[in-house]
């Protein structure tokens, strides 16, 4: 940017990203100490609990393997349960990453550097936590290698007409690319910790994964070209994971799952709830290792507007299916829709309802947008409207079947909910494990954007209350 | 601001299409083209009232999807305190401001709506005529999908009596919202939030030319959200009254979004080819420069992609799925081969083509070839429009072949160059009173000065 004219102008309600005492030096510092000195107590607890949860996760998952699928509360109509909404749930927060890395960045929205490290980092560990539900939900997860279409002297290939199949691809993929990007985007930071490394052994450790970067100008140019491609591939991939994600339902002809509405809805959804963690998190690590200079309020509010905005856009969508359902004069997709609001579940169906669409409308109010607890609170209370959102559309439209004689009801064991904190214990503990040793936040990336950064700056005074006096001397 | 800022001293009148410019005639050609177009319209009418019923929703939609698509871009603009667009977003105020002759492009519509519409006249009144249909019971609805169209090849454009039987159940489930009077209130509606919201927003930029006062772009920034809300369940709403209706029996949920989609490429490629017209006729020099047509152009490939995203996702759901309702609507676009190119058109032609001819930085800085795709654009948009509405009409008649005799040539045309021409006289007009970059915008300075990094 070349211009002084991108000072925030106050008299239109604008504010620097960064407060004015940031510079370069403050920015490393406030991020590499987290990595460089003793964990606090509060690491230590988080990550104790952490661990508890990953232990859970180990014996559910081996007592599932030891017994079978059995043990879960699956049944003859609700074939898929805890499971598959896990598996979504999880898939959806691992969106916010490539959204707020690929997208916001082709957008060009600078506060998007004091999260973006944080969202990526959310992503992989998110992912990681949703390819394990299909895996264990085969039955013989030995066998789960039989996805892939791999040769074989049985001549056995997976059916490639089913979306099923193409979520194998689609979510491996966007795992790998998700993978290099946030990798390719800690090089330089790497470099940083591995300069300011005391112990040999850190040097050596950080040296290596930074790969050789010595910021010469050939290596920022490559860099960038990298980035602006890899930005490029991400994009569309934003979309297309959890568009396939909504074909293995939309495909079919069961109704409450077959809409066309479904691809968008769910990429909108998958952002909301991925935006909802990433700020579940960041609240967090704000408040423990004080980066409030680098998370500045300014963040928070900009991440609460475009929850407001993704929370609309789900509900437009809950609107537009139940509208469609009743236009359509089909009595089954009638009686779905009917179903999951006063039916057996309809406590899922307003959970939902209260936590996605609701309680994000108090984002209008400045007040609420930037209100630690308040944004806090409502951002968990997304996340378990975006959970009750998968498993109504998943359970209530399977438990009742065509025939009434088909109907059932689906009840949690205690090895569903333990394989689903489990994968809870798995996230926090690798989040934990990243927070500690790797830098959260993009400090180059960071540094851009402080003023004084761009060549043509002309120094701290040309900020917003000046430019307002110039114009009303003007008026 | 600073010294450098390029914004302070920009003067309204310095901005104004001065008469001598070749762009301040465009409003006279338009009017001539929209009054060539009503008389061929007129005679269209005259030898057949409903084939011209069909033409001219379809000349409405195009006007209208040029109006949503503008009003997007102006609103988005405010919703992210955009400021490398200020110089572009008046170009796209311009279209916007030409709401004021919608309603009346739109009044003909109204005399057609019984042929329109094949459920206008089976409860008009809001009470359902379920009893009527008796026997045909909702398990019937089956029936007729899969071969709809050899129904057609083979009995003509008769429904056979089981076959509107069923279809008159199913329609009649609908009376509650499809019934005249509910109707009527909806698009009086539509048609009020559009006047309020689209004339709100050129006011408050407009004004701000006189004195520069940043509360208009505080207000504008405030009014944006409510905007867009009523902008989208007014373009959705209208979208299923005036076109999904048109097929009682089909229904989809992503129609609203598709509308949106379509509309917003179009109105990136209208901003494009106005504004370059406005480079080339000298009003502006370098304030818009080629930094905005390679966003505008990023931003057209985006949506374009976008839009084949949700047209895609759209029709594959409904053809993996197979179910006769919903089928019915790519049947119609598909089974007869004269459609059956249209519908391949839109693949290959609007999407498959520009894709690959617009994703180049190269293409999107070089003005001539990036007018070319804006242009390609808008051209193939309209026909899109056709392929939205025509079908239905040739449903009823031809077999569902799309039989192009004289007179239908000039109903269609005449009607697209009515709406088309009308709305842009007006549009054009218009813009003479104002200058063509907001020169007193706060964040002038920055589009002013704005590199693509």
């Amino acid at each position: 940017m070349s211009s002084a004219a991108d000072a925030p102008i106050a008299a239109i309600g604008e504010t620097p990203v960064l407060p004015e005492h940031v510079d370069s030096s403050v920015i490393s510092e406030q991020v590499s100490v987290v990595t460089e000195t003793e964990a606090p107590l509060g690491w230590w607890i988080y990550f104790g609990i952490s661990l508890i949860g990953l232990g859970i996760l180990g014996i559910s998952v081996g007592w599932l393997f030891w017994e079978g699928i059995g043990v879960w509360g699956n049944n003859s109509p609700a074939g898929w349960a805890w499971d598959i909404t896990n598996f979504v749930w999880w898939i959806g927060i691992g969106h916010a990453g490539t959204l707020i890395s690929a997208i916001l960045f082709l957008f060009r929205q600078k506060w998007r550097t004091s999260v973006n490290r944080f969202a990526e980092a959310m992503t992989i560990f998110a992912v990681i936590c949703a390819l394990l539900f299909p895996s264990i939900h085969v039955g013989r997860p030995w066998h789960i290698y039989y996805t892939l279409p791999l040769p074989n002297q049985m001549a056995m290939w997976p059916n490639f007409k089913s979306p099923l199949l193409w979520d194998v691809f689609a979510v491996s993929t966007y795992f790998t690319v998700s993978l290099l990007f946030w990798y390719v985007g800690l090089i330089p930071d790497l470099a940083t910790l591995r300069d300011r490394a005391k112990s040999l052994t850190r040097k050596r450790a950080y040296g290596a994964f930074a790969l050789g970067w010595r910021g010469s100008n050939r290596h920022w140019r490559n860099y960038e070209r990298a980035y602006l491609i890899l930005a490029a591939l991400s994009t569309p991939l934003v979309l297309s994971v959890h568009s396939v994600v909504s074909f293995d339902f939309a495909t079919s002809v069961m109704p409450g799952w077959h809409t066309t509405i479904f691809p968008p809805y769910f990429v909108a959804g998958a952002v909301f709830s991925g935006f909802a963690m990433v700020m579940t998190l960041m609240i967090i690590a704000r408040q423990v290792y004080d980066l409030k200079d680098l998370m500045t309020m300014k963040h928070l509010e900009n991440m609460n507007k475009i929850m407001l905005v993704t929370g609309s856009l789900v509900g437009y969508a809950y609107a537009m299916e139940f509208f469609i359902a009743w236009y359509s004069g089909n009595e089954y997709e009638r009686y779905v829709f009917i179903n999951r609001a006063t039916g057996p579940y309809w406590w899922a169906y307003w959970w939902m309802v209260s936590c996605n669409v609701l309680s994000p409308q108090l984002f209008w109010f400045k007040r609420c947008r930037t209100s630690i607890p308040i944004m806090f609170v409502i951002s968990i209370l997304i996340n378990i409207g975006m959970w009750f959102e998968r498993f109504v559309i998943i359970v209530t439209s399977l438990h009742r079947d065509y025939l009434p004689s088909s109907w059932g009801y689906f009840s949690p064991t205690i090895v569903d909910i333990g394989c689903f904190v489990g994968s809870l214990g798995l996230f926090f503990t690798a989040f934990g494990l990243f927070i500690r040793w790797l830098p959260q936040i993009a400090m180059f990336e960071v540094k851009a954007i402080v003023p004084g950064a761009q060549p043509s700056h002309h120094g701290p005074h040309d900020d917003g209350p000046a430019a307002a006096t110039l114009q009303a001397k003007e008026a | 601001m600073s010294d450098n800022d390029q914004s302070k001293g920009l003067s309204a009148d310095d901005f104004k299409i001065p008469e001598s410019s070749s762009v301040a005639g465009l409003w006279k050609k338009a009017a001539g083209v929209g009054v060539v177009g009503l008389l061929m319209a007129g005679a269209g009418f005259a030898s057949d009232a409903e084939r011209f019923g069909f033409s001219w929703l379809m000349g409405f939609y195009a006007v209208l999807t040029m109006f949503l698509g503008t009003f997007f871009f102006v609103c988005i603009q405010h919703l992210t305190f955009a400021g490398w667009s200020v110089t572009v977003r008046r170009t796209a105020e311009f279209f916007v401001g030409g709401v004021i002759v919608i309603p009346f492009l739109f009044l003909p519509n109204l005399m057609s709506t019984s042929q329109l519409y094949p459920w206008w006249d089976l409860h008009g009144d809001g009470k359902a005529h379920a009893q009527d249909d008796h026997g045909a019971g909702a398990s019937d609805h089956g029936g007729h999908g899969k071969d709809h169209g050899d129904a057609h090849a083979d009995e003509g454009h008769a429904h056979s009596p089981m076959e509107t039987a069923a279809h008159h159940a199913i329609t009649a489930k609908k009376a509650a919202y499809l019934n005249q009077g509910f109707f009527h209130l909806r698009w009086v509606v539509c048609l009020l939030i559009w006047l309020w919201i689209a004339l709100r927003l050129h006011r408050l930029s407009t004004a701000q030319d006189a004195n520069g006062d940043p509360q208009y772009t505080v207000k504008a920034q405030r009014f944006a959200p409510a905007a867009i809300i009523l902008f989208a369940l007014s373009l959705t709403f209208f979208g299923f009254d005036w076109l999904m209706s048109l097929e009682p029996n089909w229904f989809s949920t992503m129609f609203g979004v598709r509308i949106f989609a379509s509309s917003a490429v179009l109105g990136l490629a209208l901003i494009i080819l106005l504004s370059l017209s406005f480079k080339n006729a000298g009003v502006v020099k370098n304030e818009i420069n080629v930094e905005h047509y390679h966003d505008l152009g990023k931003l057209m490939f985006g949506f374009l992609v976008f839009w084949a995203y949700i047209s895609f996702s759209e029709f594959f759901l409904i053809w993996y799925a197979s179910i006769p309702e919903e089928v019915v609507y790519y049947h119609m676009r598909w089974d007869d081969d004269s459609w059956r190119m249209v519908s391949s058109a839109i693949v290959g032609v609007k999407f498959i083509i520009p894709f690959f001819f617009v994703m180049s930085r190269n293409i999107k800085r070089r003005l001539p070839t990036l007018r070319m795709g804006a242009l390609w654009l808008v051209v193939l948009h309209f026909v899109e429009m056709y392929y939205w509405v025509m079908p239905h009409y040739y449903n009823k008649v031809h077999h569902g072949h799309l039989a192009l005799d004289g007179m239908g040539i000039v109903t269609d045309v005449g009607c697209f160059m009515a709406c088309v021409g009308i709305y842009l006289a007006v549009v054009f007009k218009r813009m003479l009173n104002h200058p063509v970059i907001p020169v007193k915008d706060p964040r002038l300075g920055r589009a002013l000065g704005f590199v693509n990094a």
